[in-house]
């Protein structure tokens, strides 16, 4: 039984220490589903703003993913949340820390997805951010 | 075979004076005359603050819909609240946007509904609809500037807002 135990937390304690830093030059990938989230110029500020819940913002590390990785898991977000995928917006990771937020590495469901964290309390101040957000993003695969 | 002449006025060298004639006595050449008339009278009414609402009122409407179900942004995100969408309603009632363009309408994912009004060198300023009497604003301009903040639905000083937006879509 102890021995069980330990291998249980030998496990978990591996698995933390195989999760790679947030590096500065990745490129993050924020999945939009929703077309009230686009308009002409590109992503609109509420693509990145957080559900109120939990305050986080679901992104993938790009960088890191191979083109089949990423694609497969677009079409894997996509199929377990029955939305049809109608866009992405590409955030640098200095221009996420530069408005306030963190990156924080998040792999319970997939490898490299990650969440921007880190976000103000008051809906005012998140508008604000995400405005800034939407601002420097790039949308790509619309 | 149905044919329709105009026969154009000269009251101001334009031909302003529109009238459709024919020699048919058949139903569609009688129809065409009718036609002809409904159309002049569609492209001479003046552009009119009713469909500039019903527009606005119809896309709000698309919005909610398109936000109904939860996780419809396919993250976590609340459905849109009718009080939300009921309070934008009111608050463009009760204030002279007919004056100014009509917005973009945003779903937020705490099921909030924004209205938003953007400008070409990439000024945005949006205000956030909710369930309770507090408007969330917040705006960021070509120059860098920035502004937000909060207030209550009927204390707030509506000639500042319009401040705000007309800076926006002019930037």
């Amino acid at each position: 039984m102890l021995q069980w135990i330990r291998k249980f937390y030998k496990n978990i304690f591996q698995k933390q220490s195989q999760i790679e830093p947030i590096a500065d030059n990745e490129i993050l990938a924020r999945f939009i589903f929703n077309k009230k989230q686009l308009n002409a110029s590109g992503a609109k500020a509420a693509a990145f703003l957080p559900p109120s819940d939990n305050l986080k913002t679901s992104v993938f590390r790009k960088t890191r993913m191979t083109e089949e990785n990423y694609q497969n898991v677009k079409n894997s977000v996509s199929e377990k949340r029955a939305q049809t995928h109608k866009a992405t917006a590409l955030l640098m990771v200095p221009d996420v820390l530069s408005v306030g937020l963190l990156v924080e590495p998040e792999e319970s469901d997939y490898k490299w997805h990650a969440d921007l964290v880190n976000w103000p309390d008051e809906k005012d101040e998140r508008k604000s951010v995400a405005q800034e957000l939407a601002l420097v993003s790039q949308v790509i695969e619309r | 075979m149905t044919s329709l002449a105009v026969q154009l006025g000269n009251s101001d060298g334009w031909g302003r004076h529109f009238q459709p004639l024919t020699k048919g006595v058949s139903e569609p050449a009688k129809k065409s005359v009718e036609f002809a008339n409904m159309a002049e009278e569609h492209f001479n009414k003046p552009i009119s603050n009713a469909s500039r609402e019903r527009t606005l009122i119809n896309e709000i409407f698309e919005t909610y819909w398109l936000a109904q179900d939860p996780g419809w942004d396919g993250y976590d995100a609340t459905p849109i609240s009718p009080i939300a969408v009921n309070r934008a309603i009111q608050f463009l009632d009760s204030s002279r946007f007919d004056r100014i363009p009509v917005p973009d309408v945003t779903p937020e994912p705490d099921g909030e509904l924004a209205l938003e009004w953007y400008g070409n060198a990439g000024s945005v300023f949006s205000i956030s609809f909710g369930q309770t009497n507090t408007i969330s604003y917040a705006g960021l301009y070509a120059d860098k500037s920035k502004i937000h903040g909060v207030e209550n639905i009927a204390s707030v000083d509506k000639k500042i807002l319009q401040k705000y937006i007309s800076k926006a879509v002019s930037n």
